[in-house]
C-alpha cells in the first residue's frame, strides 16, 4: 500500500533522513522505532509531505504522491495524526470533528461516521461543546485519533500517540488502536515507547540516526535482548 | 448637548471604518502573516469601479453597490493569486515589502490611465443626507456606517461559526499546518481570507467614496493607515483586537480634534499616531494581544 | 518546523562568530574601503569630465547612497522593514534651513520663530553638529518605542512615524514655513562634499555590520529566541542600529539642504521612502554594497524613466507624457524582487568578498584564512570537519 524508496530529508546542512526504504502492506500494523533524534517524525513527515523530500520516491496504492500538497496527499486516502496532537484548542471538539471531515461530501455519511467516533470515545461525546484546549492530554489524543478518522482514511499514520500520557491512558489509547485494525485499517505507528507498539505491532522497523538499522517481524524484535538494548533502551529482564 | 451627540456619532462613524478595514487587514494576517500594505488599493478599486459603472450610465444605486463590492472581492482574490501566492512561504518582511509594491503599482496604474486628480462620484449623493431626529440633526451616512459594519461584523461571526471554510479559517489563524493535513486545500483558504477582507473592503469604499464625494488614486492609503495603526492598537492579528482597536482609534481622534486647539488641526493625525505609540510603550502587544512568549508553540 | 530547526542552527553559528571567530575590524575596513574607493573614483570622474545637470544628479545620487546606507544599519541588520528614514533626512535638512539660513532670509520667512532661531545664524560646523543632535535625540527617543515591538508592528510605527514627521513639517509654520518651500539657504555644499559623505557612511555602515553589536542583531534577526539564550540583549542592539542609521540619514538632509538651497516637505515623504526602498531591496539590503548598487543602478534607471515619462520626441515620433510611470517602475522593480530575487543583486556577497573570488586579491582583502561561504554564516562543521546532528 505504502513504499518509500531511498527518502532523504535535509534541513539546511543537517540530513535527518539519509536513504531509507520501506514499505506497508494493506492490513498491517508497521511500527516505526527508535530514540529521540532518529529522524522518525522527519520521515513520517516526509511521507504526508509535511517537508519536501530532498530525494526519493513515495508511493500509495502504486501512485507516486512525492510531488503532491498535503491536503491532496489526504485526499488519496492518507493521514497523520501529528506528535503533539495539535488539536485546535480555539475550536470546539464538534469543530475539530468537523474540520477532520473536511474532504467528505456527504452529510450523511459524515454524520453517521461521527456519531461512530462519539460511540467510540464516549469523553468526547461528553465534551462535544467544549473548546478543545480545555480537555486533559489523553482526550486531546482521542480527539486527534477521531479526527483523523473523520476522512476515512485507507492508511493512517500515528505519531508518537503515547507521549507524555499517563501510564493508565497509554493502555487505554494502544487498545484503541488495536481496535481500529477491526475497520481495516493499515496504520504506520510511530514510537518510543517500543514495549508497548510491540505488543500488538506486525512488523517493525528500527530507525537510528536517519538509517534504518533493522527490520522485520515484531515477533522477532520483542525476543531480541541485544536489539531492544542497543537501539530502543529497553530494559529486558 | 447636541454637540456631544454629534462627537459621540463621529467616533462611532468614524471608528466603524478604521474597524472594517482593520478587520479585513487582521483577517489576511492572521491566516497567512501577510501585511497586506495594498489594501488600501482595493478601497481605491471600489471606488473606481463606481466611478466606471456611473460612467457608463449605471445609475441605479441598487447595482452599483453591490457590483462595487462583488468587483473588489474578485479583484482581493486576484491580488493574492498573482503577487502574493509566490512569496507565501517568505518571512514576513518579503511578505510586507510586496504588498508595498503592489500598492505602489496599483496608485500608478490609476494614475496612468484615469488621472491624479480626484474623479467626482456623485451618484452616492443620496446616501450622504442630513435627517432630523427629534432635536438631533444627524448624518444618515454615519448611520448606515454604522449600521453596515454592524451586520457585517455579525455576518463574519457567522461565517466563522456555521461555515467549513469559516471553521477551517478559525483553525488555520491557529494552525495551518495541521488544517492541511485535514485535508482542506490551503489555497481555498487563503483565497476565501483575501475575499472576506475584500468584501470588507467593498462596503468601506462605499462609505469614503460617499463621504468624500470623489475618487483619487490615494484614496485609500490614509483609512488603511489608521487601520493599520488600529490593528497595532487592538493587538496584531486578532480580529477582536482589530474591532476594539478601530473603535478606540475613532474615539481617540475625536476626543483629540475636541480637545485640540483648533490652529493645530492639521497635527490630528500626529496627535494621534503619538498617543497610539505612547500606549505601545505601556503595552507593546496592544489592547487585547496576547504576550506571545517566543518558544512558545507557534501556529 | 524545518524553517525552524534550519535558523536555529544558523543564529548559533553566528552567535559563535561573535565570539569565536568574530570578523577582525581590520578585515572589515578593508572590504569597506574597497566599496568606498569605488564609490570615490566614481565621483572623481563625476567631477572631471560630468556636464553640470549630470553632476546634480550625481549629487542626488550620493545624498541617497548617504540614506540608503543609513536604511541598511537599521533593515539589513534587524530585517525590521522601516519607512520612516526618509523622515530622519528631513529633520536633518530642516534643522540645517532653520539654523544656517542667513537673518534677512528668516525676517522673511520665520520671522516668528521660537527659540530665538529668527535673530541667529550659525556657521557650517555648528549647524552641521546641532542638527545632527537633534536627529539623533529624535531617533533616540523615537527608537524606544520601535526596538521595543517586533517585525511588523515596528514597521507600522515607522510608517506612522514618517506622518508625525511630515505633518509637523507641514504644519508647524512659524519653524518650517508650513507646506510652503523654505529657500535660502546658503549653498555651501558641492559633489565633493556628497563624495566624501557617501564614502563615510560606507565605512560606518560595514564597521557596524562586522561589530559585535552588528552580528548580534543578524543573529537576531535570524532567530530570536536562540540568539537571547544566549544573552544578546536585543532591545538594546536594535536601538544602536536604530539611531546610528537615523543619523547617518540626517546627514543625507542636511547635504540636501546645504546643495539645494530651497526645501519643500514633500521631497521627504512617500515618494523619497519607496525611491530608497525600491533602491535598497534592488541592490540587497543584507549588504552595504548592497545599497550602493541599488542607488547606483536606480539613479540611472530612474533617470531614463522620467525621460520617457515626461513624453519625448523619439526618432520624429511624439511620445505622449505618461505621469506614474516612475511609480509604476518602483513598484513592479520591489514586487519582481521580492519575488524572484528577495535578496537583491548582491545578496549576502560584499564587494570585497565577491572579489575575494579572485585569489590574488583575495589574499590581501582577507588575510586571515577565512571560509567565504556565499549562504551566509560560517560552516559549522568546517570547523570539526564533519556534519552531525547529535
Amino acid at each position: 500500500m505504502l513504499e518509500v524508496s531511498d527518502l532523504f530529508v535535509r534541513y539546511g546542512r543537517i540530513e535527518a533522513v539519509r536513504g531509507i526504504s520501506l514499505a506497508v502492506q494493506k492490513g498491517e500494523i508497521v511500527a516505526l522505532l527508535g530514540p529521540n533524534g532518529a529522524g522518525k517524525t522527519s520521515l513520517i513527515s516526509a511521507i504526508m509531505g509535511l517537508v519536501p523530500p530532498a530525494t526519493g520516491t513515495v508511493r500509495f496504492e502504486g501512485k507516486d504522491v512525492a510531488r503532491l500538497d498535503v491536503e491532496d496527499r489526504v485526499r488519496a486516502g492518507m493521514t497523520l495524526t501529528p506528535e503533539g496532537r495539535h488539536i485546535f484548542s480555539n475550536l470546539t471538539v464538534a469543530e475539530n470533528l468537523m474540520l477532520g471531515a473536511a474532504t467528505r461530501k456527504k452529510a450523511g455519511e459524515t454524520n453517521e461516521d461521527r456519531e461512530k467516533m462519539l460511540d467510540m470515545f464516549p469523553v468526547l461525546r461528553e465534551r462535544y461543546r467544549q473548546l478543545g484546549g480545555t480537555l486533559s492530554g489523553g482526550e486531546q489524543q482521542m480527539l486527534a485519533i477521531a479526527r483523523s478518522l473523520m476522512c476515512r482514511p485507507k492508511l493512517l499514520m500515528l505519531d508518537e500517540p503515547s507521549l507524555g500520557l499517563a501510564p493508565r491512558i497509554v493502555d487505554q489509547i494502544f487498545q484503541l488502536i488495536t481496535n481500529l485494525r477491526g475497520f481495516g485499517l493499515t496504520i504506520l505507528l510511530v514510537e518510543q515507547n517500543a514495549h508497548e507498539a510491540l505488543k500488538f505491532a506486525d512488523r517493525a522497523y528500527i530507525i537510528s540516526t536517519g538509517r534504518i538499522e533493522f527490520s522485520g517481524p515484531a515477533q522477532e524484535l520483542r525476543e531480541s535482548k541485544d536489539l531492544m538494548q542497543a537501539y530502543l533502551a529497553v530494559d529486558v529482564v | 448637548m447636541e454637540y456631544v451627540v454629534q462627537q459621540i456619532l463621529n467616533a462611532l462613524s468614524f471608528g466603524a471604518e478604521y474597524s472594517l478595514l482593520a478587520l479585513g487587514l487582521a483577517i489576511v494576517f492572521s491566516i497567512m502573516g501577510l501585511v497586506n500594505f495594498a489594501h488600501g488599493e482595493l478601497v481605491a478599486i471600489g471606488g473606481y469601479m463606481m466611478y466606471a459603472m456611473a460612467a457608463i450610465a449605471i445609475q441605479s444605486l441598487w447595482w452599483i453597490l453591490p457590483l462595487a463590492v462583488l468587483f473588489t472581492v474578485i479583484a482581493a482574490v486576484l491580488l493574492e493569486r498573482v503577487a502574493f501566492r509566490p512569496v507565501r512561504r517568505a518571512p514576513a518582511t518579503t511578505g510586507l515589502l510586496t504588498a508595498f509594491g503592489v500598492g505602489l503599482i496599483l496608485q500608478n496604474i490609476f494614475l496612468l490611465t484615469v488621472s491624479a486628480r480626484p474623479r467626482a462620484v456623485p451618484v452616492l449623493g443620496p446616501l450622504n443626507q442630513t435627517w432630523s431626529v427629534g432635536p438631533f440633526t444627524i448624518s444618515s451616512l454615519q448611520v448606515m456606517e454604522m449600521l453596515a459594519t454592524g451586520v457585517a461584523i455579525a455576518l463574519l461571526l457567522l461565517f466563522f461559526k456555521r461555515t467549513p471554510i469559516g471553521v477551517a479559517m478559525r483553525a488555520a489563524a491557529f494552525d495551518f499546518a495541521t488544517v492541511r493535513l485535514m485535508g482542506v486545500r490551503a489555497n481555498r483558504v487563503i483565497a476565501a481570507a483575501f475575499a472576506v477582507s475584500g468584501f470588507l473592503a467593498g462596503i468601506a469604499a462605499i462609505f469614503i467614496i460617499a463621504r468624500r464625494g470623489a475618487v483619487d488614486p490615494l484614496l485609500g492609503f490614509n483609512p488603511v493607515l489608521k487601520a493599520f495603526v488600529a490593528c497595532v492598537l487592538g493587538g496584531f492579528g486578532s480580529l477582536p483586537g482589530a474591532v476594539v482597536g478601530g473603535f478606540a482609534l475613532g474615539a481617540i481622534e475625536v476626543l483629540i480634534l475636541v480637545i485640540m486647539p483648533q490652529h493645530w488641526g492639521g497635527l490630528r493625525d500626529a496627535a494621534v499616531f503619538g498617543l497610539v505609540g505612547a500606549l505601545l510603550v505601556w503595552r507593546p502587544q496592544g489592547l487585547l494581544g496576547k504576550t506571545v512568549e517566543l518558544g512558545d508553540k507557534e501556529a | 518546523m524545518s524553517d525552524r530547526l534550519f535558523a536555529q542552527q544558523s543564529a548559533e553559528d553566528w552567535l559563535r562568530t561573535t565570539e569565536g571567530r568574530k570578523v577582525s575590524s581590520t578585515r572589515s575596513l578593508r572590504g569597506a574601503m574597497v566599496l568606498a574607493l569605488v564609490t570615490i573614483v566614481i565621483g572623481l570622474i563625476m567631477l572631471s569630465f560630468g556636464e553640470p545637470y549630470q553632476q546634480r544628479l550625481a549629487f542626488a545620487a550620493y545624498v541617497n547612497i548617504v540614506v540608503v546606507v543609513g536604511l541598511q544599519i537599521f533593515m539589513g541588520n534587524s530585517n525590521v522593514a522601516n519607512l520612516s528614514h526618509a523622515g530622519f533626512m528631513g529633520i536633518g535638512a530642516y534643522m540645517t534651513a532653520v539654523l544656517s539660513t542667513p537673518l534677512a532670509m528668516k525676517a522673511m520667512q520665520i520671522p516668528d520663530a521660537p527659540f530665538g532661531l529668527a535673530t541667529t545664524e550659525y556657521s557650517v560646523v555648528p549647524t552641521v553638529f546641532i542638527s545632527l543632535v537633534v536627529v539623533a535625540v529624535v531617533a533616540l527617543i523615537t527608537g524606544m518605542i520601535v526596538a521595543r515591538l517586533n517585525g511588523i508592528a515596528a514597521t507600522i510605527v515607522t510608517l506612522a512615524l514618517l506622518i508625525i514627521i511630515h505633518s509637523v513639517f507641514e504644519h508647524w509654520s512659524e519653524l518650517f514655513r508650513g507646506n510652503q518651500a523654505f529657500f535660502g539657504i546658503p549653498k555651501e555644499a558641492n559633489l565633493e562634499w556628497g563624495i566624501v559623505a557617501g564614502a563615510l557612511a560606507i565605512i560606518v555602515a560595514r564597521l557596524f555590520k562586522d561589530s559585535r553589536a552588528g552580528v548580534q542583531l543578524r543573529a537576531c534577526a535570524d532567530n530570536e529566541l536562540a540568539a537571547r539564550a544566549m544573552g544578546v540583549n536585543v532591545w538594546r542592539m536594535r536601538l544602536v542600529a536604530w539611531v546610528l542609521g537615523g543619523t547617518i540619514c540626517g546627514v543625507g538632509g542636511v547635504l540636501f539642504s546645504y546643495y539645494m538651497g530651497t526645501i519643500n516637505a514633500r521631497s521627504f515623504h512617500f515618494h523619497q521612502v519607496f525611491l530608497t526602498l525600491a533602491m535598497l531591496i534592488l541592490g540587497g539590503m543584507r549588504t552595504v554594497t548592497g545599497a550602493v548598487l541599488g542607488v547606483i543602478v536606480l539613479s540611472v534607471g530612474m533617470e531614463l524613466i522620467r525621460y520617457v515619462e515626461g513624453g519625448p520626441l523619439i526618432v520624429g515620433v511624439q511620445f505622449p507624457e505618461m505621469l506614474g510611470l516612475s511609480g509604476l517602475a518602483l513598484g513592479v522593480i520591489i514586487v519582481g524582487f521580492m519575488i524572484w530575487r528577495p535578496n537583491g543583486l548582491m545578496a549576502n556577497l560584499e564587494l570585497d568578498e565577491a572579489l575575494g573570488q579572485y585569489k590574488r586579491l583575495g589574499r590581501w582583502l582577507q588575510p586571515r584564512s577565512m571560509v567565504l561561504d556565499s549562504e551566509g554564516p560560517p560552516r559549522a562543521g568546517a570547523r570539526d570537519g564533519k556534519t552531525s546532528k547529535n
